[in-house]
């Protein structure tokens, strides 16, 4: 049953209520729906009904002066709250309306803080009010209300400093109080009361306001006028309430004041917050630690902050550890470099973008240069491979021993040049011959002068690298072939070090053809282990940096590197040793040799650092204790100790700290990224998938490939939940992966079309946003072969949202087929939607055949010619459709699109005369929408493209 | 009607906030509903209307689920529209969803038949509107409401309406204009002669169609007869005649519904005014249909919703749909939640 079983007791209570409003109503006189006559019938309930003529014979100012001041608190009360009626009737005349400012101010003198308190909660409308409706609302809105704000604040009635506070940060939210207010009416105020000998109870609260103002000031106000009082407030060792709201309030602080005042005054205070003894403040620290630390430089984040943190995620507080788990992956995202990410942080922490792969970037280049950095079938391409010798290069008599030099021919393409079989890694062609690399097997250590810094990513130095390159080795261009010509480019990865672990590597070379050169397999015995390190070596990799030390990177190489040079000394092997040590390979590339002797040497540290932290599970790029307590969130234990939701967060962060530590330390990652991507909460799951293709950005083709792909597929099986994070970013996942990889998604597509919920319709609808763009991600013939069948199903869904859409995909589809000159394919495809359409027994598949033939002709396609062949006799017979609703769409599709072209209004064009008799008709259609849009003139500008969306 | 530049672009606009859940301004609504009134003073009491057409149920100011309804039944005016009355009460949203149901009678056809997103990104295409096309291009035929027992000033004041209007309007003014447009929604529809629809049900006093059309139906809904009937009453697997436990209207069972179909040769009755978990239901053997459409009533139902959607040969086909996700009902909070931190 829905509603009114209490019908009967609604009739009792009206009239028991005297609210029968309606049987008196005197609206039995239909013809006059005049509504004037209302307000005289609901005096209860209109407000400003006081003032109108009545009993006594003043005027309505008068009986507002009466009103506002009578004896009857009530009375007044009534004033107070409809001040912005009142307002409202006099505003027109400025004498008025000046004299009703001035009653409101002698007002809010009123003794009786009910009225006060009226008052204070109309102040915000009434400011929105003048603020819209009068010019000089500046100027009365300082001189009159400003000042009662500013007064309550310190109002000794509670409720009226309340709502005078709640005020105040509505008035600073809509931007009304100007600054200069601010600063000498509002300011004061709340210094006064933030005195150290002021009222607790006035000092919490106004301690609240001061840390909400300062967000909306300048920098230059909230430096010079309360930063300080801030800092002392931090330190208010008597009223706890005080130093939480500055806890809670330090990171926006800290974002406010910047760098400089944050590193040289609010940093002690923090410190002491951080430690503070009640765990209420040290979680307020420990949620604001990311923004904190983005207003500090690298050196007091790492020497400072982090160790700060680790305090705090050993907190005896569980809730302190549970705060500090949840923000530990953003702190550790502080730590990327924006120098060599080339990404810079937003205000929240959130990176404003995602190192996108090289292909955009090089959208730049001139064509012929993007193709330089892929290869081609005449090249060989080397990976060398060192194993197990993280000082080898150090000590490269045994070079040849622990050099694997594999080679990778890329497979041509197939006949049909339809899928595009990739390399798994196509490195850059530095063109150095293989032959000229293993001449060079001196004791120089390889390496790559080009960019290789310790917390590169991808981004930036990559990119200029690359062109850089391509300039330098312009002259390979005469390797250019077809295959290069129209592929598209790859996501270069291959300016980086990459680093692959052994199984990897392994999967990588058997699926490759390897043709030529010899192999040289690493031997598995010369496994010098970590512990074994000479300090004398990383000495030299030392003395290697030291004049480079200026550089904050190096700063901290040197102190990771001093660190390690310690730990050799005492032959302790170093933490965390994975025991694959042995296993673990480098790859990099080849340079040419004069390159790599004038710069390898700078370079030394780097190589050597990267095999140290590599082999140990080590990174340099953020404190290593960081790392661990990061990795160690998907330990069931944590789960106990600290909170059930703790994969949640590690898996919710997990790009962030991947991008932060780069893809050459992806393997401290990698075995998390599993960990969570098994996870039995599916909510785990489902954050994971909604990210995979960041972090397939993040770690380029050839990790995302042996590392993610894997994943990938076992979340397309997972649950609706999981699957919907893979379908919303499906193109830009398929798009990262080579062309062989990815037409096997092809025959996967349909089963996102099954759903657990067939409600869920939102699902079929991503489905057919995401196809509009993989269809540039596959030949025209897979297109056809399994995209078009997807699109003719959805165009059925039940919903209309969905076949809405659908239809748009179908025109995409179409689109591609002439575009890539499969004029037969498009044509049995236009034959298809005929007969499925335009022929539909149900009105609404014409109406979509209407809509698709108005979109065919916009998108331009296919040739004029062609529609006028194919389609366009099929949308004139649905001129006469019985169902207006089709009508509607054919006469837009012929007025607006089909005769706005030139093709139909040239004067030979055989269609033109069909075409104006049919509009004709339409014009004098039965139905007055359809007469509507066949008369309607689209040069007018009326009607504007497309209907949906 | 004369309709100048001014209404239409005032129209749209107010359409467009509507559409947005945004309330329009009190003399907007004012006049807004003076445009409803002359076109609905026209309609007749059982109002004809042509298949195709999508028949829905109690709204009762769900405003974000009747967007999904438009999602998964179709834009108007692509779609045309049946709904059977219950737009108001119970909801967060009575107002803006009367008023944009009302907004969307009462557009004119230039404006109608633009999309949410084209109104929403057009704003300059009625500046070269033509004049001359204006007065007879007025349009209402695409949607049809009729009028439920929540369309009356004494339910209202009860049940959530009034108190919205005063609560948002700061006066009951809007209220008012809103309760007077009731008194003018015809009782009841009939769709290519055959399917009659209802908010409630059928009275002991109609056994004609005719009956129908003779009562004056611009006055607000009264305690008992006809017109109080057909906004109250309940299928009930009976026969006869019962009496109801809303206190208003009657039960009525398998055999009235017969002899009525049979004396006005109509093959279905369909109405609204219960809800029912699966979105619809079927009454004696398929003569009789309750069709609901607010999805999680009250927020706190659990139900789905349905509408039915019957083409141009009268073949019926439901569609269910569940209340709109969370991120498409407004207040969007600041800051959305990510899905993940990068």
């Amino acid at each position: 049953m829905s509603t009114a079983c209490l019908l009967r007791w609604n009739f009792v209570f009206c009239i028991i209520a005297g609210l029968s409003l309606y049987f008196e109503d005197g609206h039995d006189d239909m013809d006059d729906f005049g509504f004037d006559d209302y307000s005289s019938e609901c005096d209860g309930i209109r407000i400003t009904a006081f003032l109108d003529a009545g009993q006594d014979n003043l005027t309505p100012l008068g009986r507002l002066e009466k009103y506002a001041f009578s004896d009857n608190t009530f009375n007044r009360q009534i004033v107070a709250r409809g001040l912005l009626d009142v307002l409202r009737e006099f505003s027109d005349n400025e004498n008025d309306f000046i004299s009703v400012m001035e009653t409101v101010a002698r007002m809010s003198e009123d003794a009786d803080p009910t009225v006060r308190a009226e008052l204070m909660e109309q102040v915000p409308n009434i400011a929105m009010f003048l603020h819209e409706s009068r010019p000089n609302f500046p100027a009365a809105f300082s001189r009159y209300l400003v000042p009662i704000v500013v007064r309550y604040l310190t109002d000794p009635n509670n409720q009226v400093r309340k709502t005078s506070q709640a005020a105040l940060l509505v008035l600073l939210e809509q931007g009304l109080i100007c600054k200069a207010d601010m600063e000498t009416k509002v300011c004061p105020v709340l210094l006064d009361l933030t005195e150290p000998s002021s009222d607790d109870d006035y000092k919490i609260e106004a301690v609240a306001i001061l840390c909400k103002v300062v967000t909306m000031l300048s920098k230059d106000t909230v430096e010079h006028l309360l930063l300080p009082r801030f800092c002392d407030l931090c330190s208010d060792a008597r009223l706890f309430q005080v130093r939480k709201v500055c806890a809670t309030n330090f990171g926006e602080i800290c974002s406010i004041v910047g760098q400089e005042s944050t590193e040289k005054l609010l940093m002690s205070k923090f410190f002491n917050l951080c430690s503070d003894s009640l765990w209420g403040i040290r979680k307020a620290c420990a949620e604001c630690f990311m923004t904190v630390s983005n207003s500090t430089s690298p050196e007091v984040r790492r020497s400072k902050l982090s160790p700060l943190f680790i305090n705090l995620i050993s907190d005896q507080s569980r809730w302190v550890r549970q705060a500090a788990f949840q923000s530990l992956g953003r702190f550790i995202s502080t730590f990327a470099s924006p120098s060599s990410t080339g990404l810079h942080f937003r205000e929240d922490g959130a990176l404003p973008e995602v190192p996108r792969c090289t292909p955009d970037r090089q959208d730049h280049l001139p064509f012929e240069k993007r193709t330089f950095n892929q290869i081609d079938d005449s090249r060989v391409l080397h990976f060398c491979v060192f194993s197990n010798c993280p000082l080898n290069p150090l000590n490269c008599s045994d070079i040849s021993g622990c050099l694997k030099d594999r080679t990778i021919t890329h497979t041509p393409p197939n006949q049909d040049g339809r899928a595009t079989p990739s390399p798994e890694h196509v490195p850059s062609a530095d063109g150095e011959d293989v032959d000229s690399f293993e001449e060079n097997r001196s004791p120089v250590p390889v390496n790559r002068p080009d960019g290789f810094t310790l917390t590169n990513s991808s981004d930036g130095p990559t990119a200029t690298n690359n062109i850089k390159n391509t300039k330098e080795h312009e002259q390979t261009d005469e390797n250019f072939n077809s295959f290069n010509y129209w592929r598209p480019p790859l996501p270069d990865i291959s300016e980086e070090l990459e680093m692959l672990n052994c199984e990897k590597s392994e999967e990588v070379t058997e699926k490759e053809e390897t043709e030529e050169e010899e192999h040289q397999e690493s031997s598995s015995d010369s496994k010098p282990s970590p512990g074994k390190a000479t300090s004398d070596q990383i000495q030299k990799v030392l003395d290697c940096l030291t004049p480079h030390i200026a550089d904050p990177d190096v700063q901290v190489q040197v102190q990771v590197l001093s660190a390690a040079l310690k730990a050799a000394q005492l032959d302790s092997p170093p933490r965390r040793n994975n025991g694959n040590f042995s296993s673990c390979r480098n790859v990099i590339s080849p340079k040419s040799r004069s390159v790599m002797i004038n710069e390898s040497h700078d370079h030394y540290g780097f190589l050597v650092f990267n095999h140290l932290t590599w082999t140990s599970c080590l990174q340099n790029v953020i404190p290593q204790q960081l790392l661990d307590q990061y990795l160690s969130m998907t330990d069931p234990a944590r789960a106990q100790t600290v909170d059930t939701e703790i994969a949640k967060h590690c898996a919710f962060s997990l790009p962030g700290v991947a991008l932060t530590l780069g893809r050459q330390n992806w393997h401290c990652l990698k075995d998390t990224y599993e960990t969570l991507a098994t996870d039995v909460q599916w909510k785990v799951r489902r954050t994971l998938a909604f990210s995979i293709h960041e972090l397939a950005v993040i770690l380029g083709d050839q990790l995302t490939a042996a590392d993610l792909v894997p994943i990938f597929n076992g979340f397309l099986k997972d649950l609706d939940e999981v699957r919907i994070g893979v379908l919303k970013h499906l193109y830009d996942f398929l798009k990262l992966l080579h062309a062989d990889k990815r037409r096997e998604y092809l025959y996967q597509l349909q089963e996102f079309m099954v759903t657990d919920n067939s409600r869920n319709w939102r699902f079929r609808y991503e489905l057919a946003e995401q196809l509009i763009l993989i269809i540039e991600l596959y030949s025209h013939y897979d297109v056809y072969d399994y995209l078009r069948q997807i699109a003719l199903t959805l165009c059925s869904d039940k919903v209309s949202e969905v076949r809405w859409i659908s239809y748009k995909l179908v025109v995409e589809i179409l689109q591609k087929l002439y575009a890539c000159g499969a004029d037969d394919l498009g044509l049995n495809f236009i034959n298809e939607l005929t007969v499925r359409f335009c022929h539909c027994p149900k009105w609404v598949g014409r109406q979509a055949f209407a809509f698709i033939c108005q979109a065919v002709v916009e998108e331009d396609c296919m040739p004029m010619e062609q529609f006028s062949q194919h389609l366009l006799p099929s949308l004139l017979s649905l001129s006469s459709d019985p169902v207006a609703n089709v009508r509607v769409l054919v006469a837009k599709a012929l007025r607006q699109s089909v005769m706005e072209k030139a093709y139909f209004k040239e004067p030979g064009c055989a269609y033109s005369d069909e075409l104006e008799e049919t509009v004709m008709t339409l014009q004098s259609d039965k139905d007055r929408d359809v007469r509507f849009f066949a008369s309607l003139d689209p040069n007018k500008g009326l009607m504007d493209t497309t209907p949906l969306i | 009607m004369c309709v100048t530049m001014g209404d239409i672009s005032d129209l749209d606009r107010q359409i467009e906030q509507l559409r947005r859940c945004e309330l329009i301004k009190e003399n907007e609504v004012k006049a807004l509903c003076a445009k409803a009134r002359e076109i609905l003073v026209e309609e007749s009491n059982v109002q004809r209307v042509d298949s195709p057409v999508t028949v829905c149920g109690d709204i009762h100011g769900q405003f974000y689920d009747l967007k999904e309804l438009f999602r998964v039944g179709g834009d108007v005016p692509e779609t045309n529209y049946l709904f059977m009355g219950d737009f108001v009460d119970r909801g967060f949203y009575s107002v803006e969803t009367f008023l944009l149901l009302l907004a969307l009678k009462v557009i004119l056809v230039f404006g109608l038949f633009f999309t949410l997103y084209d109104i929403l990104s057009s704003s300059h295409f009625h500046s070269s509107f033509d004049p001359c096309l204006a007065p007879q291009v007025r349009y209402p035929d695409r949607i049809t409401l009729i009028r439920g027992n929540h369309e009356s000033r004494q339910i209202t004041q009860v049940y959530g309406f009034y108190d919205e209007c005063l609560r948002k309007y700061g006066s009951v003014t809007v209220w008012r204009y809103c309760t007077e447009i009731f008194d003018y929604l015809s009782l009841s529809a009939i769709i290519d002669g055959k399917i009659f629809c209802v908010h409630g049900g059928l009275s002991p006093s109609i056994q004609t169609l005719d009956q129908i059309r003779t009562i004056d139906r611009k006055q607000e809904v009264p305690h008992d007869g006809p017109m109080c009937d057909l906004l109250w009453s309940d299928p009930e697997d009976t026969t006869g005649w019962g009496v109801s436990p809303r206190g208003a209207g009657y039960l009525f069972g398998s055999d009235v519904v017969a002899q009525f179909n049979a004396a006005n040769d109509i093959h279905m009755i369909c109405r609204a005014h219960q809800l029912v978990m699966e979105g619809y239901k079927w009454h004696f053997n398929e003569t009789v249909l309750t069709v609901w459409s607010a999805p999680n009533y009250c927020y706190r139902c659990g139900n789905v919703a349905a509408i039915l959607e019957l083409d141009e040969h009268l073949q019926r086909e439901f569609i269910i749909f569940e209340a709109a996700p969370q991120e498409t009902r407004g207040i969007p909070s600041k800051k959305p939640v990510a899905d993940y931190f990068l």
